[in-house]
C-alpha cells in the first residue's frame, strides 16, 4: 500500500508545498487519501538511509504504521499522535485546493537526530514552516495582519487571486483599503473593520462577520471574514480567512439545479432507480422500478436489496457493492439477475454509486436497466456465435486471422491448417511462413502480400493463388480478406478455399450448406435468407410458420414476391435498400392483412456478402409482435376507458378523503377491530370533490365542497353500506356496488346506484363514489311490470278470446278463453291461419282487414265475424284486431280479441222477428180499425141521410121532433166512431214529420165546420205568426185542431149576439203556441180539472162523447207538447196549446 | 147531369134527393157499380160531375179512377164514409178528383160544389 508513486503526477501547488516542507527538520512524509506516499522530505530520506538505505515499506521500520494511518484517514480529526517504538509520529490533515492529504512527521524520542535541540525550539521552527505551508495551500484566502502597523505581512495565493492585486502591493495596504469606503449603511468601512479586529484581539476568540471587498476594477465581492489572533510572541499578528461567498451562491444554485435534475431523473419512469442506505436497505424506489419489479413502492421501501437478487448472484452483488465508487468516479456496473414479484427472472445491468448528502449521510443510488430482452437476444446471439464458431472450425474455408502490424498469425482454423499443411503451432509460431522476408519471392507469401496490397489500395481483394505445402504438394487456393473491424485495420481475416479439388469442394459446399441451413432453420427468430432477386435461399422454421404458403416448407428457390404478392410496398422498398447495402429495421410495423386483421411486425433486413464482397442478397429477420402490441394497446384503452368513465358527465362522482378510515381498516387486527369505530371514522371523511352531476342529483345550489355532507341526505341507515365498504377495505377488494336512497334538497326522493372505488395504493387514500340516479329507471321498470301484469290478466281472463298472429298470418298464441270458445287447444291452433276457421262469406272481409293492418293503413279494426268451431257449430263473434308494432315502428303481428256474441245475436234475431210480427199485426189492426169504422159508419150515414130526407117530408111536429132526436143520436154515434179511430191511431203510429203552414192548416180545419149547425153565426178570427218552417205530425195536429174547433162550434153560446172563435198561432224555433178562444158556454169550475179525462163530460146534455179532450191531451203529449185551459162558465173558454217544432231540433242535429 | 157511383142503394137514393132539393132540374144517374158507370160513359152519357164512392165490390173507386182518368176529364168528387186520411191523400194524387167529401153529403156542401161547376 505504501508503494511509491511518481511525484510527476502531483499538481503544481503540492509541488510548492513539498518544497516548503523539505525545510522541515524532521522526517516527514506526505500521503494521499488512499495511503500512498506522495512525497518524503530530505530528513526522511536521510533517516531511511540510516535505517536501511533503501526505500522500504514504512511498516517494516515502524510496525503498525499502515494500520494507524488508515485509522487516521477514516477519522475526522485534524491531528493524531501515535507513539511508535522509539518514535512519536504525528499525523496531520492538510487540505489543498483539490485534495486532502496526510502529513506524517516522525520525531525520535531520544532526539538524537535533532542534534540536541529542544522540542520547543523545534516546534517554533516547525510552527513557522507549517504555518507558511498551511497558509499557502489553504482553500480559502488567508491574510496575516500586523495589527500594530495595520499592514498585511503575508497573503496566500488565494488571497491574491481574490483581491486581484499583486502580492507586493497587497502587503503594504492598510487594513481598510481593500473594502469600499462606506458600508451600505453609511458607516466607515475602515472603522468597522478595525473594530472587529480589536474585538478579536481582546477576546482571543474567532470573530466572524460578513463583509464586502472591493477589487481595483470596482467589483464588489460578498465574503465571510473570520479573524483570529495568532499565538505568537512576535507582536500582534492576526489571521483573517476570507471565504468568497459569490462562489458559494453559485454553488448553492448549482446544487439546487442538480437536485432538480436528480428529482427529474428519479421521478422519471424510464430508468429504474433505487436509493439505498449503506447497509443495502431500500429507502426509495422510483415508479419505473416498481413497474419493472411488479411491486408497489410501499412493498419495496425498507426491504434489503439483496432480497431482490437472484440467489446465484448474491456473492457477485456483495463483492461489487462492498466498495462503492463516489463523486465523479465512474459507477460500478454489473450484470445481475433480479427476481420479479411473480418470480420471473429479469436480466439487468445495475450501476451503483455512492453519494453524500449535505448532512454527511451516505447513500447509494442504483440504476437498474432491464436487459431481459437484450439478454435473450444476446443469448441467442451467443448461441449463434457458438454456432458460427463451430462453423469457423468446421468451415471448408480456411480462415486466418493475422495482425499485419505485428506480423503474426493470431488464429487459423483447421481448414486453414489443412490447406496450408501445417498445424496451428507451426503457423502461429513462424510469421515468416506467411509473411516471409520482403525480399523472398515465395509463392505462399506472394498470396498474403497481394492480399495486403489490395486491401491497402481499397481494391477488390479476391485472390486466386497457388501455395506449396511443406510436403511439397501444390494447392490452388482462392480467397479474400477483410479487416476485422473498421477501427482496427491491422487485424485482417483471410478466408480461402482449396480449389484444386472441385469434387471435394462440392461435397464440402453441400455440407456447409446443410449446416447453414440447419442454423437458419432452427433459429429462434423467424429468419430467411434471400438472393439478390429475392428468391429464398434458406428459411427458418419459424419463418415458414409466420408466412404460411401452399408449399409449406418447400419454398427454397421460390420468389418471395411471387409467394406473397400482397406485401406492402414499403417492405419491397426496405428489401431494395438492404440489397443496396443498408441495414433496415422497424421495431413496430403495422401491416393490415387482406382479411382486415392487423398484424404488427418487428423486422430487420440486412445484406449478406458473397466472398467477393458483392452483396449476395439479404437476410430478413421478422417477428410478429401483434400480441405484445395489442396487449399494450389494450392497456392504453383500459386506461382511456377508466378516464372517460370519470370524465363522463352523466355519472356523478364524489371523492372523499379517507386516510384514517383506510388506515384503521387495514391495520387493525380482527380482535381489536370495531365496526362502530369504523363507522365513526367514515362519518369523519371529508368530501374533497364532486362533479356537476352530483349537484343535479342532490339539487345543490351553491353548496361548496367543504359544506357538502352527502350522508345527511341518505334515507334510512348507512350501516350496511359502511359495513360493506369496511369489508372491502379489510379484504383488499377495490370496487363494490351499492344502492341507496336519498332525499335531496328539493325533498325529492331519489334512488342512487353507487359504485365505490377504494384506493389502490397508500399514496392516495381517497375514496371515489360513482353515483347514478336510477329513480326514473326504477319507476319505469315498475310501470313496465304493471303493464305486463295487466296484459297477463287480460290475456288469461276467460271471457275474451285472444289470438296472436305473426306478420305471416300464422297463429302464435291463443289464450284459455279462446280454447274454450272454439274447442281447439293452443297446440292445435299454432301456425294455423285464422282465415281457415271463418265461414267462407267472411274470408274476403278478413283478407281486407289483414291487408289494412299490414299496410299500416289502420291500426285497429273492429268487426263481426262467424267462425266454425271444432264441433262444427257456428260461433258469431265480435272481433277487435290491433296491429302490433315494435319500438322501431316495425309491424310484427296482430292481436285479435274475440268476444262470443252468438247468444246475443240469436236474441237479437228473435227480437227482430217478433218486432216484424208486431208491426204486421199493428198494420192489420190499423186496417181493421179503418174497415170497422167504415163499415160501422156506412149504415149510420145511410140512416142519417134518410132521417134528413124524412125531415123534408111534411109530418107532424111530434114526428119531426123524434126525427131530430134520432139524428142527434146518430151524429153522436158517428162522432164516437171517428174518435175511437183517432185514439187508436195516436197510440199506435209513429210520429210523422210534415212541414206545416199554420195559416193553411187552420183554414183547412175550419172549412170542415163551415156547414155545421149555426156555424155561419160564428165569427172566426185567425191570427198566425209564422216566419220560419214548422215541422210536426200533421194528422195528429189535425186531430187536436179538429177537436178544439168542433168543441168551440159545438158549445157555442147561441144566446150571445156575437159568438166568436179566435185562433192564434205563434211559431218559434222551438215550438208553436196555439190559442183557441171562444165566448161559448164555458166550463163550470168544478169540471175544469177533469175535462181531459177519458169519458168525462162536463155537460149532461152535452153533444160530446167524453172522449175528444182525452184524445187531444194524449195526442199533444205524443207531439211533445202541453195543453192548458182557462174557462169561465157562460163566458167562454180558452185552450192554450204548446207543441214542439221538430224543424229546429232536426236542424240542430245536423 | 150528375153521376152517383155507389154500391149502396140507400146512399144513392139519399144523395139523389139532396141534389134534387138543391136543384130539381139536375138529372141524376145513379150506378150501383163502377163498371156500370164506365159503361154508361162509354155509351156517351156526359155528366157534369161524378160523385164516387171508394169501397165497392168488383171495381172499387180507385180502379174506376185508373181507367177513367185516361179517357175523361169530368170532375170527380170522392164521396166516402172513410175517415182514413190516407184515402184523402191518395185521392189528391188524381188530377181529375176535385174534392173529398166525408159522408153524409150535406146540402151546404153540395150547393158549394154545384156553384163551383156552374150548375146552380
Amino acid at each position: 500500500m505504501t508503494q511509491e508513486r511518481s511525484v510527476l503526477t502531483l499538481n503544481k501547488d503540492l509541488f510548492t508545498y513539498c518544497s516548503v516542507f523539505d525545510q522541515v527538520p524532521f522526517p516527514t512524509a506526505l500521503f494521499d487519501q488512499e495511503g500512498y506516499v506522495i512525497y518524503r522530505n530530505q530528513k526522511f530520506e536521510q533517516y531511511l538511509d540510516q535505517v536501511d538505505g533503501h526505500a522500504v515499506s514504512m511498516d517494516q521500520s515502524a510496525p503498525g504504521f499502515e494500520q494507524e494511518l488508515i485509522g487516521f484517514l477514516e477519522q475526522n480529526t485534524l491531528t493524531h499522535e501515535w507513539k511508535a517504538a522509539g518514535w512519536n509520529i504525528i499525523f496531520r490533515r492538510v487540505v489543498s485546493t483539490e485534495k486532502e492529504f496526510v502529513l506524517a512527521t516522525l520525531k525520535h524520542r531520544t532526539s538524537h537526530l535533532t542534534n540536541g535541540n529542544s522540542e520547543s525550539h523545534l516546534f517554533s521552527e516547525d510552527d513557522r514552516s507549517w504555518f507558511r505551508a498551511i497558509v499557502n495551500h489553504a482553500p480559502e484566502a488567508i491574510l496575516i495582519l500586523d495589527f500594530q502597523n495595520k499592514k498585511y505581512i503575508e497573503a496566500n495565493p488565494q488571497a491574491i487571486k481574490l483581491f486581484g492585486i499583486p502580492k507586493h502591493e497587497l502587503l503594504h495596504r492598510h487594513v481598510g483599503d481593500l473594502s469600499p469606503e462606506l458600508l451600505s449603511d453609511g458607516r466607515s468601512a475602515r472603522e468597522i473593520s478595525v473594530g472587529k479586529i480589536q474585538k478579536c484581539i481582546e477576546t482571543g476568540k474567532t470573530v466572524k462577520f460578513n463583509w464586502e471587498i472591493k477589487r481595483p476594477n470596482g467589483d464588489l465581492i460578498p465574503v465571510i471574514v473570520r479573524v483570529l489572533r495568532l499565538p505568537t510572541d512576535k507582536g500582534i499578528l492576526v489571521r483573517s480567512s476570507i471565504t468568497d461567498l459569490s462562489f458559494n451562491e453559485q454553488a448553492k444554485s448549482e446544487i439546487k439545479a442538480r437536485k432538480k435534475q436528480f428529482n427529474m431523473l428519479f421521478g422519471n419512469d424510464i430508468f429504474s432507480m433505487l436509493i439505498c442506505d449503506l447497509s443495502g436497505r431500500i429507502e426509495d424506489a422510483n415508479p419505473a422500478f416498481c413497474k419493472m419489479i411488479g411491486m408497489s413502492r410501499k412493498e419495496l421501501v425498507g426491504m434489503p436489496v439483496r432480497k431482490l437478487i437472484h440467489p446465484e448472484e448474491l456473492s457477485k452483488h456483495d463483492e461489487c457493492f462492498s466498495s462503492q465508487p463516489k463523486g465523479n468516479q465512474k459507477a460500478h456496473s454489473v450484470e445481475m439477475r433480479i427476481i420479479h414479484k411473480t418470480g420471473k427472472v429479469l436480466y439487468c445491468t445495475c450501476s451503483s454509486k455512492l453519494f453524500t448528502d449535505p448532512s454527511g449521510k451516505q447513500f447509494q443510488v442504483q440504476t437498474i436497466i432491464d436487459l431481459t430482452r437484450e439478454k435473450q437476444i444476446r443469448k441467442s446471439l451467443e448461441d449463434s456465435e457458438h454456432k458460427f464458431r463451430s462453423l469457423f472450425s468446421n468451415s471448408i474455408i480456411g480462415i486466418l486471422m493475422i495482425d499485419v502490424e505485428q506480423k503474426s498469425v493470431l488464429e487459423a482454423n483447421p481448414m486453414a491448417q489443412y490447406i496450408l499443411g501445417r498445424n496451428l503451432e507451426e503457423i502461429t509460431s513462424d510469421p515468416l511462413l506467411i509473411f516471409g522476408n520482403e525480399s523472398t519471392d515465395d509463392q505462399n507469401q506472394k498470396f498474403i502480400k497481394t492480399v495486403l496490397k489490395k486491401i491497402r489500395a481499397g481494391e477488390q481483394s479476391v485472390i486466386k493463388s497457388q501455395i506449396v505445402r511443406p510436403d511439397g504438394s501444390l494447392v490452388w487456393i482462392r480467397g479474400g480478406a477483410y479487416p476485422l473491424s473498421s477501427d482496427d485495420s491491422n487485424i485482417i481475416v483471410i478466408g480461402f478455399i482449396d480449389i484444386s479439388d472441385s469434387e471435394r469442394r462440392k461435397q464440402q459446399f453441400i455440407r456447409q450448406n446443410n449446416q447453414l441451413n440447419a442454423f437458419i432453420e432452427h433459429s429462434v427468430i423467424p429468419v430467411a435468407m434471400f438472393d439478390s432477386n429475392m428468391n429464398y435461399l434458406f428459411v427458418g422454421q419459424k419463418w415458414v410458420e409466420m408466412y404460411p404458403t401452399q408449399f409449406g416448407r418447400d419454398i427454397v428457390g421460390k420468389n418471395y414476391y411471387d409467394l406473397h404478392p400482397n406485401i406492402p410496398q414499403r417492405w419491397k422498398l426496405a428489401h431494395m435498400k438492404a440489397l443496396s447495402g443498408k441495414t433496415i429495421k422497424n421495431d413496430m410495423d403495422l401491416h393490415i392483412k387482406a382479411n382486415g386483421r392487423k398484424e404488427w411486425f418487428r423486422w430487420l433486413a440486412k445484406p449478406w456478402y458473397e466472398e467477393n464482397q458483392v452483396i449476395g442478397g439479404i437476410i430478413v429477420y421478422a417477428e410478429i409482435i401483434t400480441d405484445e402490441v395489442l396487449a399494450a394497446d389494450e392497456a392504453r384503452k383500459q386506461e382511456a376507458r377508466y378516464k372517460s368513465f370519470f370524465e363522463n358527465s352523466t355519472l356523478g362522482w364524489i371523492e372523499a378523503e379517507a386516510v384514517k378510515l383506510i388506515k384503521y381498516c387495514q391495520q387493525m387486527g380482527a380482535e381489536e377491530f370495531s365496526h362502530d369505530r369504523a363507522f365513526e371514522l367514515f362519518t369523519e371523511c371529508q368530501v374533497v370533490g364532486f362533479n356537476d352531476q352530483i349537484r343535479e342529483i342532490f339539487r345543490l345550489s351553491n353548496t361548496s365542497v367543504e359544506e357538502f355532507k352527502p350522508m345527511k341526505y341518505v334515507t334510512g341507515s348507512l350501516s350496511g353500506f359502511v359495513r360493506q365498504m369496511v369489508n372491502c377495505l379489510r379484504n383488499g377488494i377495490q370496487v363494490f356496488e351499492y344502492e341507496l336512497a336519498i332525499t335531496n334538497e328539493e325533498e325529492d326522493k331519489r334512488n342512487l346506484f353507487i359504485s365505490v372505488r377504494l384506493p389502490e395504493d397508500d399514496d392516495y387514500q381517497h375514496i371515489v363514489y360513482g353515483i347514478l340516479d336510477v329513480t326514473d329507471l326504477k319507476s319505469s321498470i315498475s310501470a313496465l311490470r304493471e303493464s305486463e301484469e295487466r296484459y297477463r290478466t287480460m290475456f288469461e281472463s276467460n271471457s275474451l278470446g285472444v289470438v296472436y298472429t305473426n306478420y305471416r298470418k300464422s297463429i302464435i298464441r291463443v289464450n284459455g278463453a279462446f280454447e274454450q270458445m272454439f274447442g281447439y287447444t293452443e297446440e292445435e291452433m299454432q301456425f294455423k291461419d285464422e282465415r281457415e276457421m271463418l265461414y267462407p262469406k267472411f274470408r274476403k272481409q278478413h283478407d281486407e282487414i289483414v291487408r289494412q293492418l299490414n299496410s299500416g293503413e289502420t291500426r285497429f279494426v273492429s268487426v263481426e265475424k262467424e267462425y266454425k268451431k271444432k264441433n262444427g257449430k257456428k260461433l258469431i263473434a265480435h272481433t277487435t284486431s290491433n296491429a302490433l308494432y315494435d319500438d322501431e315502428g316495425f309491424h310484427y303481428g296482430t292481436v285479435t280479441i274475440i268476444r262470443d256474441i252468438s247468444e246475443h245475436k240469436l236474441n237479437e234475431l228473435r227480437l227482430r222477428k217478433k218486432n216484424e210480427e208486431l208491426k204486421k199485426i199493428n198494420q192489420e189492426l190499423d186496417q181493421f180499425v179503418y174497415s170497422a169504422a167504415h163499415d160501422l159508419r156506412a149504415p149510420i150515414a145511410n140512416v142519417l141521410g134518410l132521417v134528413k130526407l124524412l125531415k123534408l117530408e111534411t109530418m107532424s111536429d111530434e114526428a119531426h121532433h123524434y126525427l131530430k132526436l134520432q139524428e142527434k143520436s146518430l151524429d153522436k154515434l158517428d162522432e164516437f166512431i171517428k174518435s175511437i179511430v183517432d185514439y187508436s191511431r195516436n197510440s199506435r203510429l209513429d210520429l210523422a214529420k210534415n212541414e206545416i203552414d199554420w195559416k193553411e192548416f187552420i183554414q183547412d180545419v175550419l172549412d170542415q165546420y163551415m156547414f155545421s149547425e149555426n156555424a155561419s153565426r160564428l165569427k172566426v178570427i185567425v191570427k198566425v205568426d209564422q216566419k220560419i218552417p214548422f215541422v210536426s205530425d200533421l194528422n195528429r195536429l189535425s186531430v187536436v185542431m179538429n177537436n178544439l174547433v168542433s168543441n168551440a162550434v159545438r158549445y157555442m153560446d147561441i144566446s150571445k149576439d156575437h159568438p166568436f172563435l179566435h185562433i192564434t198561432a205563434k211559431v218559434t224555433k222551438t215550438n208553436v203556441v196555439l190559442v183557441v178562444e171562444d165566448n161559448g158556454i164555458g166550463i163550470e169550475k168544478q169540471h175544469l180539472q177533469s175535462i181531459f179525462n177519458l169519458f168525462y163530460r162536463a155537460n149532461s146534455d152535452s153533444k160530446g162523447t167524453g172522449i175528444g179532450l182525452y184524445i187531444v191531451k194524449e195526442t199533444i203529449s205524443k207531439l211533445k207538447g202541453s195543453i192548458g185551459v182557462e174557462s169561465e162558465y157562460r163566458k167562454g173558454t180558452k185552450f192554450i196549446v204548446q207543441v214542439k217544432n221538430f224543424a229546429t231540433s232536426k236542424r240542430k242535429k245536423r | 147531369m150528375i153521376f152517383l157511383v155507389d154500391d149502396d142503394e140507400i146512399q144513392n137514393l139519399i144523395n139523389s134527393k139532396v141534389i134534387s132539393i138543391v136543384n130539381p132540374n139536375i138529372t141524376v144517374d145513379a150506378y150501383l157499380g163502377a163498371e156500370r158507370a164506365l159503361a154508361a160513359l162509354e155509351e156517351g152519357r156526359q155528366p157534369k160531375i161524378i160523385f164516387l164512392d171508394i169501397n165497392m165490390p168488383k171495381l172499387n173507386g180507385w180502379d174506376f179512377l185508373e181507367i177513367y182518368q185516361t179517357k175523361y176529364q169530368i170532375p170527380v168528387y170522392m164521396l166516402s164514409s172513410s175517415i182514413n186520411v190516407k184515402d184523402k191523400e191518395k185521392s189528391e194524387t188524381y188530377p181529375v178528383v176535385k174534392g173529398f167529401i166525408c159522408k153524409p153529403l150535406v146540402v151546404e156542401k153540395l150547393r158549394e160544389i154545384l156553384r163551383e161547376n156552374s150548375m146552380v
